[in-house]
């Protein structure tokens, strides 16, 4: 914390223009993960994103290998991306046909798929490494993140894949938050489960994909998992406990952004991490509604007054 | 010949060390659903090893693994603690623990300036198999040339002491293992402690990953503790057999991935180089897919 | 030439359309038969207790007959047209352990899910949908629990809770799964007296049950079953030794006359 003084000012807003955007754009990102990851811890898709994230580096690989391919430059964003949501949905495909289709649980289904996914990507990138192209070392920052370099473009876009991922989940949250308490009732009654089902990991998806940039794909799955944990001790509501996750998330990456702006050489998605991890254990101890501070105190009173 | 003795020989042991040391525990984990422990272990050991490595200044095989299980073990505390006193959902829980000590790992590699001098992030993700050198061999001799042996790398040793240690834990502890992976609770009526045993196992697997992990990547090791346990239970009913089984496919993964990673650039031209710790973990993935299409137990006698 | 009423349309428009028609139904589980050849009129109105032993296939009955398990064979219709027609008259109370509890949601939140149907897709919950879950948790004597979290409810308020869920879809056909399984005496009243006055107003409500020596009591109608139909009917008549007997398999020491 050498640099408290600059730190304190990027923070502020009174960084560059272009920093502001790119730290605007990044809390956009949290924001985005922290709704979403309310319905995958709800839904109990927490591991499969993390193996969808993870699965993103052979498309990225091959996205690069594609673009140098056909004369672009190695580092276009449309090809890196696309090829990251191609092998993420065959990843999750994967998962589910392993499940389904065989006798292997669950779990053994997301951690096989995730260590062959990523295992092929990093196949692939020792590949790329070698071959006579330049911008081997841009795809460095899709495994652990960074905001330095980021251009203004990428920032915006960032906040408006944001701002539509919010959207669609405010249009679907009633359902959404009645097949993740309780999916037999709502079957029951003629709510399209499988459909809400695939709609929460395509959203999932879309996140990992987007916020691959600045927080990279080993750690992307944090900022699904941890605000969503921390926002569950503010609140018993899951409206509330969405809004909360989505400002925890938004607070967590506009952090790690600013850090990682004035420290060129920090991972951000590192900082973002331990921001959020921070938050997490500040509200299991404070949190309002079941920190263990307060269920302490509420035990005490219910047995003061029988 | 002599080529082959300094630098393949090594790094086929390496490889197929650690695939065999992870294989062997990991036939637990798939079996008492906790799959996702090797991951976790893989992440969370990092920042142990970076730890131990800055306050002893050295990378000797003690101060890692005493550095890497402290961190294991703080993890796993961590886990509980929220899974039990905090009431965190399991899986969240356990996500939220690996991803922040593998960022703690990643942070402290690139703040210590650790990072591009004794081993970096590059090598803990992808593995660095192929920095497993033997320059003391001249001749086939050196293999029995006591001096000569003595100059192998050290991962080789670490590699072969995390074997023997878990294959002694699963060979006296058999029984007890299979009665606990299979019904924890009648193993309880029977004086077994599931707690102890999984202990035990938790235990085994974090040894297994600090062996492995600056030997040969994080990715190796996630994949060898789930890929060939699984694609053995594709094949058999029988524990022994799966076990038996499945450390015949990190075997054939080890040496089949290193030889496809060596011969397949050969075989495009010299332009393109594969690496090894990943080739070998997708070979132990195809090997799972082709027993998950053409297994003779691959459909599921689970009940609804 | 046309025929507008084929003969047996005709019949059964001469009567009322039952709530619950079952024909034929069978269901597999992992290749073993959970339920064959069930088939089923239920009263037009009244309260029937589903009975069997263990692994008779009573929640099976209720989950086939909702889609919610693949039927083997056969049919179910509600008020003589298919299920996924007629979701807006069906309640559904699924056994409670299928819940996760930890879950971010107050009893009122749980109360109102009953409502998303009428709210419809892309609406939010306004405040006189909160208005009108709070007056279902009265009818279940919860309104002091309104704003407390799902998992701080006794099992029997948390029963009661889902059974206000079911009051807010304004239901004719209500399907329990075990509703009186450890629940405690004052659910239990409210519950008798919440289905009477439910089958006062017309409706039907069936739940699996567990317990024989309640089924008098809270009852009128019953159905016996184990894997098949073994008897259904009025209490008075079916619910007898002989039949008991013929659907546990064993003599019960349970007299029914007392």
């Amino acid at each position: 914390m050498k640099d408290v003084y600059p730190l304190a000012a990027v923070l502020l807003l009174q960084a560059g223009y272009n920093t502001i955007v790119v730290m605007l754009g990044a809390a956009a990102l949290g924001a985005a993960t922290g709704i979403v990851g309310v319905f995958a811890m709800l839904r109990r898709r927490a591991l499969i994103a993390d193996a969808v994230a993870h699965a993103t580096l052979p498309g990225v690989a091959l996205g690069f290998i594609t673009a140098v391919a056909l004369g672009f430059s190695g580092r276009s964003l449309p090809f890196l991306l696309t090829g990251a949501a191609i092998t993420a949905i065959l990843a999750a495909l994967s998962i589910q046909w392993v499940a389904n289709r065989t006798r292997l649980t669950e779990d053994t289904a997301i951690a096989s798929v995730l260590a062959t996914f990523f295992a092929l990507g990093i196949v692939l990138l020792t590949v790329i490494q070698t071959l006579k192209t330049g911008g081997q070392a841009g795809l460095d920052i899709y495994l652990l993140g960074a905001t330095a370099g980021m251009l203004r473009e990428e920032a915006i876009t960032l906040a408006v894949f944001s701002l539509i991922v919010a959207a669609i989940v405010a249009a679907l949250f009633k359902e959404l938050t009645l097949i993740s308490f309780d999916a037999d009732y709502a079957r029951a009654h003629g709510f399209p489960v499988r459909l809400l089902d695939f709609a929460i990991l395509a959203l999932v998806l879309a996140v990992v994909v987007i916020g691959l940039r600045v927080v990279g794909l080993i750690l992307i799955v944090a900022l699904l998992i941890t605000p969503p944990a921390a926002a569950r001790f503010w609140t018993d509501h899951t409206g509330r406990m969405t809004m909360i996750s989505a400002a925890i998330g938004a607070f967590s990456a506009y952090f790690g952004a600013a850090i990682s702006a004035i420290s060129p050489d920090t991972p951000t998605g590192a900082v973002i991490v331990l921001v959020a991890f921070s938050i997490l254990l500040l509200s299991v101890f404070f949190g309002a509604a079941r920190g263990i501070v307060v269920r302490g105190i509420g035990a005490r009173r219910v047995r003061a007054t029988p | 010949m002599i080529s082959f003795l300094q630098i393949d020989l090594p790094a086929l042991l390496v490889g197929t060390l650690a695939a065999l040391v992870c294989t062997l525990i990991g036939n637990f984990l798939v079996l008492t659903r906790q799959s996702m422990l090797g991951d976790a272990m893989g992440h969370v050991v990092l920042p142990g090893i970076v730890i131990a490595f800055v306050l002893a200044g050295t990378t000797a095989t003690w101060v890692m693994l005493a550095g890497a299980f402290a961190a294991a073990l703080f993890s796993a505390m961590l886990v509980e603690f929220l899974r039990r006193v905090a009431r965190v959902e399991p899986s969240a829980a356990l996500g939220s623990v690996f991803t922040v000590m593998f960022a703690l790992g990643v942070l402290l590699l690139e703040q210590s300036g650790v990072a591009r001098t004794s081993f970096d992030v590059h090598h803990i993700l992808f593995g660095n198999i192929e920095t497993a050198i033997w320059p003391a061999a001249t001749s086939l001799a050196s293999l029995f040339d006591l001096n000569a042996l003595a100059s192998l790398p050290p991962q080789l040793g670490r590699l072969a002491f995390g074997l023997a240690v878990v294959a002694l834990f699963v060979v006296v502890l058999f029984k007890e293992l299979r009665v606990v992976s299979f019904d924890p609770d009648f193993a309880r009526t029977v004086g077994i402690p599931p707690q102890l045993i999984g202990g035990i196992v938790v235990s085994l697997a974090a040894l297994a990953a600090v062996v492995s992990l600056s030997a040969v990547g994080v990715i190796l090791l996630v994949a060898m503790m789930v890929c060939p346990p699984a694609t053995a239970r594709m094949l058999t009913d029988d524990l022994k057999t799966q076990v038996w089984l499945s450390l015949l496919f990190a075997l054939a993964s080890g040496i089949f991935g290193y030889a496809i990673a060596v011969l397949l650039p050969l075989a495009f031209g010299y332009e393109i180089s594969f690496g090894a710790a990943g080739t070998i973990a997708v070979v132990a993935g195809l090997l799972q897919l082709g027993a998950m299409l053409f297994g003779a137990k691959r459909g599921q006698p689970r009940t609804a | 030439m046309l025929a507008p009423f084929p003969s047996d349309r005709v019949s059964s428009d001469s009567m009322s359309i039952p709530p619950l028609s079952v024909r034929d139904l069978s269901v597999q589980y992992g290749g073993r038969t959970a339920l064959s050849g069930f088939s089923w009129d239920a009263p037009e109105r009244g309260l029937v207790a589903i009975v069997g032993p263990n692994g008779a296939g009573k929640s099976t009955l209720l989950k086939a007959v909702l889609g919610l398990v693949p039927k083997a064979r056969g049919t179910a219709e509600i008020f003589g047209r298919s299920v996924s027609d007629q979701r807006d008259l069906l309640a559904y109370v699924p056994q409670r352990a299928s819940v996760d509890w930890d879950f971010p949601a107050t009893a009122a939140d749980v109360v109102a899910m009953g409502l998303y149907r009428r709210i419809g897709w892309l609406k939010p919950v306004r405040s006189a949908d909160r208005v009108s879950a709070h007056n279902y948790l009265d009818m279940v004597r919860l309104s002091e629990f309104a704003d407390r979290q799902i998992g701080a409810l006794s099992g029997g308020q948390q029963q009661r809770v889902f059974l206000a869920r079911a009051l807010a879809q304004q239901a004719k056909l209500f399907l329990l799964d075990e509703p009186f399984a450890g629940v405690d005496a004052v659910t239990e009243g409210v519950m008798t007296e919440v289905f009477r006055s439910l089958r006062d107003a017309g409706a039907l409500v069936v739940c699996v049950h567990h317990d024989l020596s309640s089924v008098k009591e809270i009852f009128d109608h019953v159905v016996l079953l184990n894997r098949e139909l073994i008897a259904s009917g009025p209490v008075a008549t079916t619910f007898t030794p002989d039949n008991i007997a013929r659907t546990y398999g064993v003599p019960l020491s349970l007299n029914p006359g007392q």
